[in-house]
């Protein structure tokens, strides 16, 4: 019986930013793009791979939020660069999920979440 | 009509691992409210703090069979409730799948 998630699926806004990394000629942004491709096979061995960001969310997350909701769980992980992915778990039936919200820059990041993290 | 011929055997539960539906309903209480996910010996430590302590074979059991429609998982940092996908999410999960 396994409890891992089933599969990494990103938002619209998320595979636009992994698709503008990809794209991009600048080395760090290519340093993104491999760590993502990490990632995805790494949250699907450990879907809490990522550090947990606890509820309620600052209100200055609520755009996050509004965006994305309903939300019951959220994990960010690290990028090169200061970079943050942004997931969820959830399930769709019987199949498990990571649900990759957003892949931001440390400004969009420190707008949501003040003072959390370098 | 159709009739068993025979009674299908439990899938989860089994002797020294069969928590009774109190149980059961007591952990999925404790997983669905946690804040973070929970790790297995916590449950059990809350169980017991509670008067409703249980074996690790029938947490096991239980985890099993709540597991079993997808609503847990359990990674590095413990077990954690998973819901049902709605609203913007699930149409986005539902056209990346059907375009896969």
């Amino acid at each position: 019986m396994s409890l891992h998630a089933d599969r990494v699926i990103y938002s619209d806004e998320a595979e636009q930013a992994r698709e503008l990394l990809r794209g991009s000629s600048k080395p760090d942004h290519a340093s993104i793009a491999r760590r993502l491709d990490y990632l995805e096979q790494r949250l699907l061995e450990d879907c809490q791979a990522g550090e947990v960001i606890p509820f309620p969310l600052h209100k200055k997350a609520r755009p996050l939020e509004d965006g994305h909701s309903p939300l019951h769980n959220l994990y960010c992980c690290d990028l090169p660069s200061f970079w943050r992915l942004l997931y969820t778990i959830i399930k769709d039936g019987t199949i498990r999920i990571v649900y990759v919200l957003e892949i931001v820059d440390h400004r969009a990041y420190s707008k949501w979440f003040p003072g959390r993290g370098g | 009509m159709t009739t068993l011929r025979s009674v299908p055997r439990p899938v989860h539960a089994k002797r020294g691992a069969n928590p009774t539906l109190e149980t059961l309903e007591y952990i999925r209480g404790i997983l669905k409210r946690a804040p973070a996910p929970i790790s297995r010996n916590e449950i059990l430590r809350i169980l017991s703090q509670a008067g409703h302590g249980t074996t690790r074979q029938a947490l096991n059991a239980a985890i099993g069979f709540l597991a079993d429609d997808g609503s847990l998982v359990e990674g590095s940092k413990g077990l954690q409730w998973v819901h049902q996908a709605e609203g913007r999410i699930l149409e986005t999960i539902r056209r990346k799948t059907a375009s896969a």
